[in-house]
């Protein structure tokens, strides 16, 4: 394409990392400290260090590493109020700075293992979820293939799904995931084994009228749908319009006619309806426009 | 093209069609039942306002008023007056030389991919990690003289993991999962990716796409002999 330059993703990609390189160094650059602005932050942080959210967070939390270093925050306050009465500002600025940093990193921390272990739980219930559907279809594709390996495959299989519910029952769903994992590579690489390069035809069957009937009214459904659909998108010559508003009315009173024999037990007099119905809207909807094959 | 910038245009693409997708369907599915008029094109909030129609939520994965793969900057997604906007590579430019489609973003994702112009990562943290492929066709087989659907595993699982259908979307089990077309258009089974990410479903054919027989339709035909008794 003629706007196309090899160079301008090149251009994108430096610019990117030039902003990257240069973030940190600005982000750096101190505004100086004077005891005006020094002392507010004293006080601010003071107040993150004694009866802020982030101490709640930290003092909840139980976690030894966080309460240690939320006792050299508040150390680090003391000392920077002290150097504020004294006059050196700069070193207050500092240790005040350091203060908030350790608090940050702290409640981050805290917030993360939070979150990751919410989202290892939520991921280790929808991976056992979807490895015990694998085990069951493994099962079933081996007992319809008569293979005398898959016993002893599903027995390994259930085998990693115990572990991994003995881990997560100790809440260790990071450690109970790899083992789904496993189990899940397991699962699905033996069904493919069974499975590659098959042709599988899911025949129509019905074991009752009734059974029928009910497919036949969710076919009958859609092509109500499609024919609505397809007249959104094609816009038909008006001598064509009032004849498909006439088929549309028509199939509609076959489909009434339809439900009102299948509520009186007459299925199959209710399918013939049905059948008519939609092959009515079939023939309505080429007439949109719209190419159906068949 | 590189191989890298391949993929970064891959997943720009295939992230602004979902992000469209996502932002219109909130709340938004359409009913089938009464005389109301079908939602086929649903304008979200961005549209509404506007600007463009970028993040327009279509069923047939088309842009009324909007171009396809048109510049960043005017693509209603990225902000116009951020000077880094104007650095990113047009779509257009990035889809140069892939296999046409007539829908979406006019690229058929399926032949680029077997043309080898692409290399998607199966992983995030491993380049190298290969796509698990399963070679398994199913044939479901509908009535009437309407062609029977062919699903090919090996073609999805080229881009998805088998746990991304299964078994929240599809039951991997014989007669376990209802499929309408109905509840495709409303965004259901199929209709979950194709019409919002993958090929709509406004031609028939690519499912629809095994001819009977005709003694088939014999079979098919005396399979219902009850609906005549």
């Amino acid at each position: 394409m003629s706007k196309f330059s090899p160079f301008r993703s090149l251009l994108a990609i430096t610019a990117a990392a030039l902003l990257a390189v240069s973030w940190p160094a600005a982000a750096q650059q101190r505004v100086p400290a004077d005891p005006a602005t020094t002392g507010q932050k004293a006080e601010f942080i003071g107040n993150l260090v004694t009866r802020s959210v982030s101490v709640s967070r930290i003092e909840g939390s139980g976690d030894a590493a966080a309460m240690a270093s939320l006792a050299e925050a508040r150390t680090l306050v003391d000392r920077a109020r002290a150097d504020l009465k004294r006059g050196a500002v700069e070193a207050a600025d500092d240790k005040l700075d350091q203060a908030l940093a350790l608090v940050n990193s702290e409640v981050r921390r805290l917030s993360g293992d939070e979150v990751r272990g919410a989202h290892e739980q939520e991921m280790y219930h929808r991976r056992l979820k979807a490895v015990n559907t694998f085990l069951a279809t493994y099962q079933r594709v081996a007992k319809e293939s008569n293979s005398r390996a898959a016993a002893r495959r599903a027995e390994a299989i259930r085998t990693l799904i115990g572990k991994a519910e003995d881990q997560a029952r100790g809440g260790r769903h990071d450690q109970a995931l790899e083992l789904l994992d496993d189990a899940y590579v397991i699962a699905r690489g033996d069904i493919r084994e069974l499975r590659q390069g098959k042709t599988l035809t899911r025949t129509l069957d019905f074991a009752t009228a009734g059974e029928e009937y009910d497919y036949e009214l969710g076919r009958n459904r859609s092509h109500f749908l499609l024919l609505r659909f397809a007249l959104s998108e094609k816009t038909p010559a008006g001598s064509v319009v009032g004849r498909i508003e006439s088929n549309r009315k028509k199939a509609e009173e076959l489909r009434g006619a339809a439900e009102k024999r299948a509520a009186a037990d007459g299925y199959p007099d209710a399918i013939d309806l049905l059948n008519q119905s939609t092959d009515l809207l079939l023939k309505t909807i080429r007439m949109s426009g719209i190419f159906v094959p068949g | 093209m590189t191989d890298r910038a391949s993929i970064i245009a891959v997943l720009s693409a295939l992230a602004i069609a979902a992000g469209g997708a996502a932002l219109g369907t909130a709340g938004q599915v359409p009913q089938p039942a009464g005389d109301a008029p079908i939602i086929i094109a649903q304008a979200t909030g961005a549209q509404a306002t506007g600007p463009s129609a970028a993040n327009t939520f279509n069923r047939l994965m088309k842009r009324p008023g909007s171009e396809p793969n048109i510049q960043p900057s005017k693509d209603g997604i990225h902000d116009p007056a951020n000077p880094g906007t104007a650095l990113l590579q047009w779509p257009s430019e990035a889809f140069a030389g892939f296999p046409r489609t007539n829908d979406g973003n006019r690229v058929d994702w399926v032949k680029t991919l077997a043309a080898g112009l692409i290399r998607p990562w199966t992983e995030l943290e491993d380049p190298e990690a290969e796509p698990f492929l399963m070679d398994l066709t199913i044939v479901r087989q509908v009535k009437g003289s309407m062609p029977n659907v062919v699903y090919p595993h090996l073609e999805h699982t080229q881009w998805l993991d088998c746990t991304n259908c299964h078994d929240e979307i599809f039951v991997p089990e014989k007669g376990a999962n209802q499929i309408s077309m109905a509840g495709i258009l409303l965004g259901q089974k199929c209709g979950i990716c194709h019409g919002r990410v993958a090929f709509p479903i406004s031609d028939c054919r690519r499912c629809h796409s095994q001819p009977k027989t005709a003694e088939e339709l014999r079979q098919l035909s005396e399979k219902s002999s009850w609906a005549k008794q």
